[in-house]
């Protein structure tokens, strides 16, 4: 951040007097379909005035998520998930696929546009990523937040996160892997790691860390939780206090599910017949070593990458690399893939690279090439 | 033209501030509409553009399409209701038409609108917007546009 716009910030923090307070609320443990619909209720009940700005905590049973616009026939084992009474929801706001179960924490932030003081919504997602791993890093993980991939440590991802928008209304998302099962996970969703890479659950774990892994053992959840409230109120400059759920949140959300996001139709999504796989890989043979990259696209005709996998016997250090790498090329637009990959090779202070930078954009552009079909 | 902190808004529109939607007249008695600068500013390169098909029914102040935006997604609301009559196909295969050319290439839909002059009533002119818009931007904090775009 430059210096004027600290500066502009302290003006504006100046501006708005003491520390805004968050009411601070935690939904527990609920159906998926019910979490769903309570984040609705919050944006709208926020909307209307009749709450203020809040933090809330959440947790899942054994849960497939899809994002707003996906597939769940694509992107989830539908069956499997009925068979073993995982539960399937789909979430009002985008990206990708998640599994959730009670080993994960969900929090968001519900709050109206001028209360911090940040009108650009990237502004606004890296400062509350940064606020959520200052927080994490306080449980004794050296958590850091990474462009696209959230929040990370060492390059594997310890949470997710995602936003939407509605007047002047903002909801902020994210997830914290507190513990995981990954070989549920895998059960659940339809990843591409697990359908590509011949090793997919050791492909799939290495890209996620949990806190339980970190540490040794899963902290409370409550700690968890301050943690993640001590790292907003300091990062955000907000004064997070404990609050009750209104009865109209309640109400308003017990609707909200019965009438939209509880309904098979919702969670089914809309017919896509026009739908491709857009799933593609291709591998290079170089003196440094083979380079295989998978690719999956989104967006209907494809215009960018939803997910690169990046793997192969070539020699890199930092090992973390590749997993940045991954990152770099997550949402990027398909014309300007290769570039991205030159773009990223130039600044990421690679020191050994047995492999040619030009190597890896012409696998990553064939692997583009056959996701295109 | 106003323009307003970098932000340019054609006086020969109709804008739904709150919203940052934009209206045209068309002479069919259709209207288009789009994003403002602003609203690209803000959230950035869009990256997806879903809009409701044609055919289908718009309630006043209700979504017409969704937009995503790297980490963000939300709905673009149309203060008028009515039928969407098209949608533009260009700004679905490329969306950050929407940031580079707001009020040309990256409108959003053409609307059938049903009581119109309600709808108009509740829109501010283009001649008079810049101050409506100044507002707007102090409260939210917004600094300008001015090396926003792409």
């Amino acid at each position: 951040m430059s210096w004027s716009n600290e500066a502009d910030e302290r003006m504006a923090r100046m501006n708005r007097g003491p520390s805004p307070v968050f009411r601070v609320i935690d939904t527990g443990i609920r159906d998926g379909r019910r979490q769903i619909a309570f984040d609705q209720a919050m944006i709208d009940a926020h909307q209307a005035g009749s709450i203020g700005d809040t933090i809330r905590f959440l947790r899942f049973p054994p849960t497939a998520l899809v994002g707003r616009h996906q597939s769940l026939e694509r992107e989830v084992r539908v069956d499997h998930c009925r068979a073993n009474g995982t539960g399937l929801a789909r979430r009002i706001t985008g990206g990708g696929a998640i599994y959730f179960d009670p080993g994960q924490l969900g929090w968001c932030l519900v709050f109206h546009r001028s209360t911090l003081g940040i009108a650009s919504l990237e502004e606004l997602a890296r400062r509350i990523c940064e606020a959520a791993a200052a927080g994490l890093r306080r449980l004794g993980v050296d958590a850091r937040y990474r462009p696209r991939n959230d929040i990370e440590v060492d390059g594997r991802k310890l949470g997710g996160t995602g936003g939407f928008f509605d007047g002047d209304t903002l909801f902020y998302q994210g997830t914290v892997l507190v513990d995981l099962d990954p070989r549920a996970m895998l059960d659940a969703l339809k990843v591409p790691e697990d359908k590509l890479a011949r090793h997919g659950l050791d492909s799939a774990a290495g890209r996620v860390v949990t806190l339980k892994a970190l540490l040794g053992s899963a902290p409370p959840m409550a700690a968890v939780q301050e943690a993640l409230l001590a790292g907003f109120a300091e990062g955000l400059a907000i004064a997070p206090m404990g609050g009750t759920i209104t009865a109209e949140e309640e109400a308003l959300a017990l609707r909200l599910h019965d009438e939209e996001i509880g309904t098979e139709a919702f969670v089914a999504g809309p017919a896509d017949p026009a739908a491709v796989e857009g799933l593609g890989g291709a591998s290079a043979t170089t003196p440094g070593g083979t380079i295989t990259v998978h690719i999956r696209l989104e967006g209907t005709p494809p215009s960018r990458i939803r997910e690169a996998l990046v793997t192969g016997d070539f020699f890199v250090t930092p090992p973390r690399t590749i997993l940045d790498l991954e990152s770099a090329l997550r949402g990027a637009a398909l014309e300007d893939a290769g570039d991205t990959v030159e773009r990223f090779f130039a600044r990421s202070g690679v020191s050994v690279l047995s492999a040619a930078p030009a190597d890896f954009r012409r696998t990553v552009e064939a692997a583009i090439a056959a996701a295109r079909g | 033209m106003p323009d307003v902190r970098g932000c340019h808004l054609p006086d020969d529109l109709l804008y739904d501030v709150g919203n940052h939607i934009w209206f045209r007249e068309l002479a069919d008695g259709n209207v288009k509409l789009g994003m403002t600068a602003v609203a690209t500013a803000m959230s950035g390169k869009l990256v997806s553009f879903t809009p409701k098909k044609a055919g289908r029914a718009v309630l006043a102040g209700k979504s017409c399409a969704t937009v995503e935006s790297g980490k963000w997604v939300g709905p673009a609301k149309s203060a008028a209701g009515g039928e969407i009559v098209q949608v533009n196909e260009a700004l679905v295969a490329t969306p950050s038409l929407a940031n580079s050319d707001p009020y040309e290439a990256g409108w959003l839909v053409i609307l059938k609108p049903e009581d119109w002059a309600l709808a108009k009533a509740t829109l501010t002119p283009g001649a008079q917007v810049a101050a409506a818009y100044e507002a707007k931007m102090a409260a939210d904090g917004f600094a300008g546009c001015a090396g926003t775009s792409p």
